[in-house]
Order: structure tokens, then C-alpha cells, then sequence
């Protein structure tokens, strides 16, 4: 049963007097909806059948990228007048695009004769945490995309546009004299939108709880490491915000405990979304199972294990994505970096592929002397029975050494540093030095984005 | 793995070049697609919720119509600025309109301040479901709404956008050129779309079947009886059309006998259509069972019982409508002049009203002198503009002449009566012998049905 297209919906905004239902939009959110009502009905197309639809849309923009961008010109001659809709092998045996081939090309990326329709350009610059930032350009094809993604995230998690959503992130600072002064922002596009409110996260976490009583969102958007801070100090000083129903959580890995703390001391649900500014949406949560459903309808996402192929459900590989409508920048076959679990399909009935868990950046994989890499999680390794510690974070230095970052609350006790030590044991499942660096603040990257484990031996993947 | 779609996989025409899927579409594509979007899934909400969003339109509809439809001015004052959307009880308590009042009063029902952005406004004309010519206005708004349900029944019935459709119907405007040209059209508004053929439904039907056969379209569309008509020929004849996928009817009502002779005769489904040309559709057959839904996101459907009171599943009653969006010519609980039985809630999960049965107009064939069965419409020959004419009907007991029977004001003058008569040669394509008989009342048949044209030769086993 299709739980979610029973719920009920919340009705657009119409623009046409006296038509309350159902709405007729305006032209600009006529063109949102349009994209959506079609989302509503491929999401429950077979896996074959959204395939077949990606590589027709895929052709279109490997022959565009092969005729119009100096990158691709020889890369993918052979593609420079191709129609028929290439099939899957044909697909796989393009050549993966690496994060510093996209450095390294910069403007020999940007399409020289964009289509019509596909203005409205933009930059668009990525965080990194370890290596210089990435730049792609979005144009107002992408960007109408990226909106109906939005509003169908917020339509599968059953938000109601009339309320407040407050957002936690770095803001940029002509956006926070622009933005932050006028409190019109509305974040729910075509609807009646309630109040959109943000915090700037250079600022302190009890700066973040004054804001978020005052503010009472019954919605917040949120890094992870940021969010479990927040409910870590509001245990301590007994703050509940009292409206908040669902945390976004973005950028970030989420794991089980975040989301049991939340619910229990906050009471709200953190939803999970997977998405890089270079690719817009990859994945959303599930409303019904809460796995994650891979965007299909705008990226064409790929899960690869070490030799380049398909991994089965069950498996663990890198990700590889083809945003399918960005003919500014296009990035084929674009290795984000990151590695996700396949799942098996869904059981709400959705055709979308399905991604078990997602497992965030390769620089987070730890390189072991022998050569191999292995993604860490802190989760669940004893850092949090440490009452001291606020935060951590672990560099790898080498293949021996790591550097265990610590914010505390106080100095640790000897015991206590054997059972840091022992947790990164369990973390990183073989022996490393292990130099303890107490620190006052662990600093974002350059998107505000943070990363608890960080190898900076980790070189790219082939 | 299954597929898990309930819909086709039919994408609509892209405007952005390199964007294929998901389609940027123009603008008045995006508007339909945008009320689509929202039609997916406000079918599956509660009955309840979908009363209360109508109760809300509704309410917007009154307060205009009050104000600045001339004919309502008094009966709605009341509701001329309501605070709060009219209860179920305040809207039972607005009075009936006939089509006697459209007939009569139709000039006074068109709005007085036309909203620009609904569109521009056309005139609509139809013999409707019981022999009595009315004019109506529908627009922009009333289309798109229009554009938006066919499409929800296209795509529930999975049909395939790129097939191909034969239309077989009365014809009018372009559709007559484009029939004698064979020129075919596409069916599907907005949709990369197979084509459709059109054919006057007055050709004999032993020609019509001949042609199907030819242009093995994959879905037919036409009315119950001629339909069922093409289905006899082709008992009789043995010759069958091939790569039928699906048949669509509408104008008339279903007998169950034609249901089956589909599956058994032809082994295809058969989908019916409850539309009338005043307000556009009112029901479609719910894709995996016999009965209606009623398109409540573009119309208020009513069921009402001898006294007003409304009908409970099983019962019928006499079917009342509104179209919600009909901002030129609001009619408001209007009697569109059929019956329909009140169905249980539909288990496909749908909240959408269900109702079992319609029992409406059921058009007969007529015999001509040679034993041919002939079509007639009398929609548009030319009775409507004779100005007494208050409703009709064709009666035929011998093969080789025809009784029109007249509801008038006052009787007919000779160059009226003459008048009426070329109307039926041309609504019959024969040049049948037309007596006119007055009466002051023409009765329905057992079971409410109207007829308007009965044909009491009996068809030859």
C-alpha cells in the first residue's frame, strides 16, 4: 500500500482568483509542479524502465558534451553524434571523471554553445575539506530540478509549508546582511510558505540554542556533528525546543545514535539526505522504510566496486554520479569520492535503486600499511561513555600515526585516556600511535562541513 | 523484480532542448501537468477531505457567482461574502437549477464581470441528456481542469500515449475535414502522441468495421450502441479488428450486454466515460472495476432522491452537479437530467465518490427502408435554434418513417415544422418520412432513462 500518496498533501498556492482547488500555480511554480507531478509517477517505475529513460536523457548529454566542451572533445569523440540511447555497457565503458580532473580542467569543463533554455548561469563552488574547492556552473535548468527535488523531499516527509523551518549553516556574508535583516525568506516555493530562519555557524552552539528558543522552528536544517553538539549542551542545561517535529540533516553522515538522541531528547526525527553541490540531490530518505532512494530522475548514479563494476546489493563501492541535466558543466561519470551500500528494493513500492547506507567521503578512508583502505566510523566505539569529551575527530598522519583531536570539558582522567585510546583501536581495528591534541574548537571546512575523520595520506582513487 | 508502476511510463514534450526526461514542458502544459501532479494523489485522500477542498471551491464559486451572475443575484445573496466555507446544510439548501432554467434564463447565467485570466470564454452547445437543446460558456480554466482528468484516465488505464485511436463520434468543427482528408490527428494533449483517426459515426457500420479492420487502431472510441453495432456485424460477419488494446465509450449509457460482447466477441476491456458537453466530465470507470469515479476535483456531484435528500449506496437517484471551476457561466446544482445508483467507497483505495451505475441517455439506432442501421444524433442538426423547442425526440415503429415528438411552447410554424424536419434528415443521413407529434411531457423510460431516439423495430437476431 502506498502510505505516502494517501497523505495529505498540502494544496499549491493557485493563482488564478476564485480556483482554490485545485490550484493553478503561477508560471515559474506551474513549471516546479509540472516536473513534479512527473516525479510522482516515475518514482514507481520499474528500475528498468528509469534506466531506459536515464540513458536516452544520458545520450543527449554525452553527445552535447562531446560536441560543445574542450574536456570531452577526445575523451568522448566516438559519442560526438550518437542518438540511439546507449546501453548500460556501452555506458560503463566511459572513462570515471575524478574530483582533481575537475580541478584541474576548469574552464575546459564549461560547455562553449549551451542549448537554448539552459541560461541563467551560475557558479556554483563545493566544499573540500583536504584538497582546493571544486567550481561547476548551475544554470536555471538545474536549478528547476533541484527545486522539484526539494518539494518532493518535503512532500515525502509530510512537511506542512505554513510552518517555520530554521536553517543551521554558513552563511555567506552579503547573505547575512541581505537575508538575515529583511525575515521574508520563505522555504516551501509554491505554497503558502511559512517563515524560513537561519543561523550563521561561526556562531556558538549556545548561541545556536538561544536562537533555536527563540525561533521555535518546527523544522530544522543541520550539519550532523553540529546537531548532536546542540543536543548534547541542551541536555546539559535542560532546553527542549518545544515545536520542532524533523531535523534535515545534510552533508554529513548520520548514524543510529544521532537519530535515537534526537528523538529522545528533542522529540524529532532526523531525515537523512544525501546530496553534493556539484551533483544537486542524489539521495533522499524513504518516508515508509527509511532507506535511502537514489534520485534517478536528475543523476544517474552508479555504485562501483574496485574493478569498475556494479555492485550487487549487499556491497560496498564508490559512487559515481552523472547529473543529467546540467549542460553548462557536464560532468560525466563524475567519482564523487564517496562510498554507499546497494540495497535490495524497496519494500514501499518504489522503483527508485536503493542505497543501504551511505558512507561519505574516500578522504575518510584510513590507508593501512598494507594498502588497503577502510572507511571509519567513530559511532559506537566508546568515545561517547567518555563524559568529558565534546567532540572528536581523528587525522591520520600515516600509515602508523594519528592524531586523536579532542574537544573536552575538562581535562581526562587516566582512565580515561586508556579508553580513548582503546576506542580508536575499535575504530581503526589495528594498532596506530596515537598523539592526543586538545583543542578549543574543531574547525569546519571551507563549506562548514565537518569531517571526523580525515586521512591525509589518503590519495585519490584510480 | 515487478514492475511496480500503477502508471504508464509516457513522458510528456520537452520545450528544453537536451532535456528529455523529466520534460520541461510550455506553459500551458506546465499548468495541466501541475493540476495532474496534484490529481495523482488527491484521489487517495479521505472522502471527507476531498467534501471539505470542494465545500472550499464551492464557496469561492458561490460568493462570485452571487455577485456578478445576474440570475443568481437574489437566490444567492446570502453567500455573496461568506467568512467561512459553506457547510455541507447550506449548500443543500441552494435551489435546483433544470435545464428548462438554462433554456430559459441562460443569458441571465453568464457572469457579468469576466475574470481575465480564466481565459476566453466559449459557447457550448448540446442536446445534453434529455432531447433539451441548452447553450453554455466554458473557458481556459474549464479546459485545463479538463485536460488534467483525461490525462489521470489515460494514465490509470495505462494507456499507451504512442497507440493508436480510432474516434468514432458525431462530427463537428475541424474533426469533419480532418475525416475526409484521413487526416490524422493526436489524441493526447501535451504528449508525444499516436494518432487519431476520426470517423462520422452516420457511416453505415458494415463500412465502419471494414475500416477498422484496415487501420487496426489499438484503442476504439465511440458510443455504446454503435459500438455494440460493430460487434454484431462482426458475429455476423465473422471478421474481427486485430491489436484492439482497449475500447473507450461515452455519450450513452453501458448496457451490461455490450461489456461482455467486448470481452467475449472481441476479448477487450471495455472503459466507459460519463461526461456531458455542458460540464465536461463527471465520472470515469475506475480502472479495475465496472463502476464510476466521480472526478470530484473538477465537479460536485449529487445524488438526490424524490425529495431532495441525498441517496445512499444502492439507491437511485437523480444526479445533480457543479462544476467547480466554471467561473463564466456557473451552474450551480445543476439537474444534468440523468440517474445514477450511489456506490460503496471504491477498495482500489481511491477516496473518490463511486457511483454503480448511470442511468442516462441511451441512443437507439434507427432502420432504414433496406434493412441498414443507421446513427442519429440530434445534437447540433438544427432543432436547437427553433426557438419554441423545449426538448425532443426521435420514435421510429416502422422502418420507413419516423415520429418527432415535441415538448413546445407554442406549436411550431410551418416553415419551423420544415425546418425540423430537415434537421432529422440531416441527424439521420435519410430522408425518412417525419411526422411531429406535440406533447406536453416526454416520459422516461422504466428505470429513469431518457431516450432520445427509440427505436421499437426490434434488431434481427
Amino acid at each position: 500500500m502506498r502510505a505516502e500518496t494517501r497523505r495529505n498533501q498540502p494544496v499549491p498556492r493557485s493563482n488564478v482568483s476564485g480556483i482554490v482547488w485545485p490550484a493553478f500555480p503561477n508560471d515559474r511554480d506551474a513549471a516546479t509542479f509540472a516536473l513534479l507531478a512527473q516525479l510522482e509517477m516515475s518514482q514507481w517505475w520499474s528500475p528498468e524502465t528509469l534506466l531506459r529513460h536515464q540513458l536516452v536523457q544520458a545520450t543527449g548529454l554525452l553527445r552535447h558534451a562531446a560536441q560543445t566542451v574542450p574536456f570531452y572533445r577526445d575523451r568522448l569523440t566516438q559519442y560526438a553524434n550518437r542518438t540511439k540511447a546507449l546501453t548500460l555497457s556501452e555506458w560503463q565503458s566511459i572513462p570515471l571523471l575524478s574530483r582533481s580532473e575537475i580541478q584541474d580542467a576548469g574552464e575546459d569543463l564549461a560547455s562553449e554553445r549551451p542549448p537554448a533554455g539552459h541560461d541563467g548561469v551560475f557558479d556554483v563552488l563545493t566544499s573540500g575539506s583536504t584538497g582546493a574547492p571544486v567550481r561547476v556552473k548551475w544554470n536555471k535548468v538545474v536549478a528547476g530540478f533541484h527545486a522539484a527535488i526539494t518539494l518532493r523531499d518535503h512532500l515525502w516527509h509530510g512537511r506542512n509549508p505554513s510552518k517555520k523551518f530554521g536553517v543551521l549553516k554558513r552563511l555567506a556574508d552579503d547573505f547575512i546582511s541581505d537575508r538575515l535583516a529583511d525575515n521574508e525568506a520563505r522555504w516551501a516555493a509554491g505554497y503558502r510558505s511559512g517563515p524560513m530562519v537561519f543561523f550563521d555557524l561561526r556562531g556558538r552552539v549556545n548561541d545556536a540554542l538561544d536562537w533555536l528558543a527563540r525561533e521555535e522552528p518546527d523544522y530544522l536544517m543541520v550539519y550532523p556533528t553540529y546537531l548532536r553538539s546542540m543536543i548534547l549542551r541542551s541536555n546539559e542545561t535542560g532546553f527542549k525546543p518545544s515545536k520542532l517535529r524533523q531535523v534535515a540533516a545534510v552533508s554529513e553522515v548520520v548514524d543510529a545514535g544521532l537519530r535515537k538522541m534526537c528523538e529522545e531528547s528533542w522529540g524529532a526525527r532526523v531525515i537523512d539526505m544525501y546530496s553534493a553541490q556539484e551533483t544537486g540531490f542524489l539521495a533522499l530518505e524513504c518516508p515508509d522504510t527509511g532507506l535511502y532512494h537514489i534520485q534517478s530522475e536528475c543523476n544517474l548514479v552508479e555504485v562501483l566496486d574496485e574493478r569498475g563494476r556494479s555492485c550487487a546489493p549487499g556491497e560496498t563501492g564508490r559512487i559515481v554520479a552523472t547529473p543529467l541535466h546540467n549542460f553548462s558543466v557536464p560532468l560525466i561519470r563524475y567519482d564523487l569520492g564517496d562510498y554507499a551500500e546497494v540495497g535490495e528494493a524497496c519494500g514501499c513500492g518504489r522503483g527508485l535503486p536503493v542505497l543501504r547506507k551511505i558512507h561519505g567521503r574516500s578522504r575518510n578512508m584510513m590507508k593501512l600499511a598494507d594498502g588497503s583502505r577502510h572507511w571509519i566510523a567513530l559511532t559506537g566505539c566508546g568515545f561517547e561513555d567518555i563524559a568529558a569529551i565534546r567532540q572528536v575527530q581523528l587525522i591520520q598522519k600515516s600509515v602508523r600515526e594519528i592524531s586523536l583531536r579532542l574537544v573536552v570539558s575538562r581535562p581526562l582522567t587516566e582512565p580515561e585516556v586508556t579508553a580513548a585510546r582503546e576506542a580508536v583501536c575499535r575504530a581503526v581495528r589495528q594498532d596506530f600511535d596515537v598523539t592526543f591534541d586538545y583543542v578549543d574548537e574543531i574547525p569546519r571546512s571551507v563549506g562548514g562541513k565537518f569531517e571526523d575523520v580525515i586521512s591525509e595520506v589518503a590519495d585519490e582513487l584510480a | 523484480m515487478e514492475a511496480t508502476s500503477d502508471y504508464s511510463d509516457s513522458v510528456p514534450i520537452s520545450v528544453v532542448p537536451g532535456v528529455l526526461w523529466p520534460a520541461l514542458t510550455d506553459e500551458k502544459n506546465s499548468v495541466t501537468m501541475a493540476i495532474l501532479g496534484q490529481l495523482l494523489t488527491t484521489q487517495y485522500l479521505s472522502p471527507e477531505t476531498i467534501l471539505r477542498r470542494q465545500l472550499r471551491q464551492l464557496t469561492e464559486l458561490v460568493s462570485y457567482t452571487a455577485q456578478t451572475v445576474p440570475y443568481y443575484r437574489k437566490s444567492l445573496a446570502a453567500f455573496a461574502r461568506p467568512k467561512r466555507p459553506l457547510s455541507l446544510e447550506q449548500w443543500r439548501s441552494l435551489p435546483i437549477l433544470s435545464r428548462r432554467d438554462i433554456q430559459e434564463q441562460g443569458a441571465a447565467m453568464v457572469t457579468r464581470r469576466p475574470l481575465k485570466e480564466h481565459g476566453k470564454a466559449t459557447d457550448v452547445q448540446t442536446s445534453g441528456s434529455t432531447g433539451e437543446a441548452v447553450t453554455v460558456k466554458r473557458n481556459g480554466v474549464t479546459g485545463r481542469i479538463f485536460a488534467a482528468l483525461t490525462l489521470r484516465d489515460h494514465l490509470a488505464h495505462r494507456r499507451d500515449f504512442r497507440g493508436k485511436v480510432a474516434y468514432i463520434r458525431r462530427l463537428s468543427g475541424a474533426s469533419v475535414e480532418a475525416a475526409k482528408e484521413g487526416k490524422p490527428g493526436q489524441w493526447v494533449e501535451g504528449f508525444p502522441s499516436g494518432p487519431i483517426l476520426f470517423r462520422d459515426v452516420h457511416e453505415p457500420v458494415e463500412e465502419t468495421l471494414d475500416w477498422i479492420i484496415r487501420e487496426e487502431p489499438d484503442y476504439l472510441m465511440t458510443y455504446p450502441t454503435y459500438l455494440h453495432a460493430l460487434i454484431r456485424r462482426s458475429v455476423e460477419t465473422g471478421r474481427k479488428p486485430r491489436g484492439l488494446r482497449q475500447i473507450v465509450s461515452f455519450g450513452e449509457v453501458v448496457d451490461p450486454e455490450v461489456r461482455k460482447d467486448c470481452a467475449a466477441v472481441w476479448g477487450v476491456s471495455l472503459a466507459d466515460v460519463y461526461s456531458t458537453q455542458e460540464v465536461g466530465l463527471v465520472a470515469f470507470q475506475c480502472p479495475e472495476h465496472d463502476h464510476y469515479l466521480v472526478q470530484a476535483e473538477g465537479i460536485f456531484v449529487e445524488v438526490l432522491d424524490d425529495d431532495g435528500a441525498p441517496c445512499k449506496p444502492g439507491e437511485v437517484g437523480r444526479v445533480v452537479v457543479t462544476p467547480l471551476h466554471n467561473f463564466s457561466m456557473p451552474l450551480i446544482r445543476y439537474e444534468i437530467g440523468d440517474f445514477a445508483e450511489v456506490g460503496e467507497p471504491c477498495e482500489s483505495g481511491r477516496g473518490l465518490p463511486v457511483l454503480r451505475r448511470i442511468l442516462g441517455r441511451s441512443r437507439n439506432m434507427l432502420v432504414t427502408p433496406s434493412g441498414e442501421r443507421v446513427w442519429a444524433s440530434l445534437t447540433g442538426a438544427g432543432l436547437e435554434p427553433i426557438e419554441p423547442i423545449r426538448q425532443f425526440q426521435l420514435y421510429q415503429d416502422r422502418s420507413d418513417a419516423i415520429e418527432l415528438r415535441l415538448v413546445v411552447t407554442r406549436e411550431l410554424s410551418a416553415e419551423e415544422e420544415a425546418q425540423a424536419r430537415r434537421a432529422i434528415v440531416k441527424a439521420t443521413g435519410y430522408d425518412f418520412d417525419v411526422s411531429i407529434v406535440y406533447l406536453d411531457e416526454i416520459p422516461r423510460s422504466a428505470g429513469g432513462k431518457y431516450e432520445d431516439v427509440v427505436c421499437a423495430i426490434p434488431v434481427p437476431s
